[in-house]
């Protein structure tokens, strides 16, 4: 075989073996993910969460808030987008929205919300103290803005969807405005 | 102020706007790619048009948007300088921006609206945005919001409800 054709075969061979994109950005390295224990108080009753107690299943994870007019009611409409997407075995995958707006929202009124764009979302809300733990635990950043004494204030919140792998690691975040269809694409792959 | 609101299947002048905003989209989800089929009215009022305006359902006492295009077609340019609505205790102009990876809103003042421009306000951007719902807002209900102008001018606008 002459040299050349042995080049080009070696070439089209690695582009081959190459990985698909991801949509989503990938961390790298995928450490596991940090704790979200949300457990509540006597006077909260609550949607549970432990994140480890969901090991086997990928987690798809938003920190929003109720009050929400744009962000967060399009990023769960794309999900529910995502999960028609998948068709219907759906199985193997958690969606699972987190208030970070402990003022107003209770994680029933949380769960209420996320059910709105599908049956299966789940939602819940920490209670200030459990908050400001995720918040440190997960590096990110919520805090409202204007006076949150009065009932207009807003939220900064963050922008990602998160994604937990079945093996319990941070692997994918996905910025606002992937498209459902990708969503979907890359949950596939995780499941 | 005289305002007409005409249904999207009497409008003939519907597919002329609607036309001529196709290829003004920047929506970052999908979900604005999809709103082109659904909505439904178009207001006009001395030379301001609303092409396409949609809300989101919400439960009463809930903030939601509104979304649609803003079109100035008179030789003169305007200044959005506000927006109130009925439907809600209170409404604002707001955009949704991402900085590093926090999302946030600011607060719209003034956006101007020069001869032949437009104003979109789409999912994740600009949008118009009720505060305290009186009621809820469920798909197939409508909510009107009115544009303050600069120069005086208002225009009225009544927004189909719908899941997108």
């Amino acid at each position: 075989m002459r040299p050349l054709v042995v080049i080009t075969l070696l070439g089209l061979s690695i582009v081959g073996c190459a990985e698909r994109p991801w949509h989503g950005i990938v961390r790298s390295p995928a450490d596991p993910a940090p704790a979200l224990i949300l457990a509540g108080a006597a006077d909260r009753p609550v949607t549970r969460l432990r994140l480890d107690s969901l090991r086997g299943e990928v987690v798809v994870l938003y920190f929003g808030y109720t009050h929400c007019p744009d962000v967060c009611p399009t990023t769960l409409a794309d999900w529910a987008r995502a999960k028609r997407a998948l068709g219907a075995d759906t199985t193997g995958i958690r969606w699972i929205f987190v208030s970070v707006d402990p003022t107003r929202d209770l994680p029933a009124e949380a769960h209420g919300y996320a059910r709105q764009f599908d049956p299966a979302f789940t939602g819940t809300a920490p209670t200030d103290a459990e908050l400001k733990r995720l918040l440190t635990d997960w590096a990110i950043a919520a805090y409202p803005e204007g006076d949150p004494r009065t009932p207009d204030y807003t939220v900064a919140h963050p922008a990602h969807t998160f994604v937990v792998d079945a093996d319990g690691r941070f692997r994918l975040m996905i910025p606002p405005g992937v498209r459902a269809d990708d969503l979907a694409d890359d949950l596939r792959r995780l499941r | 102020m005289t305002s007409r609101t005409i249904c999207a299947a009497c409008a003939s002048g519907l597919l002329l706007l609607s036309g001529a905003c196709g290829g003004s989209e920047q929506g970052s989800s999908q979900e604005s790619a999809d709103d082109g089929a659904a909505t439904v009215s178009v207001t006009t009022a001395t030379g301001l048009a609303a092409v396409e305006p949609w809300a989101r359902p919400a439960d009463a006492g809930k903030n939601t948007a509104v979304y649609l295009q803003l079109e100035n077609t008179l030789p003169d340019g305007d200044s959005l300088i506000g927006v109130r609505s009925e439907g809600a205790e209170r409404a604002a102009l707001h955009e949704s921006v991402m900085e590093g990876a926090t999302m946030r809103m600011r607060p719209m003042i003034g956006v101007a609206l020069p001869s032949g421009g437009r104003i979109a306000f789409r999912p994740m951007g600009p949008h118009v945005m009720l505060l305290r719902l009186r009621d809820p807002l469920v798909p197939g209900d409508t909510v009107e919001v009115t544009f303050d102008f600069a120069s005086g001018r208002s225009l009225a606008v009544r927004a189909g409800v719908r899941t997108p």
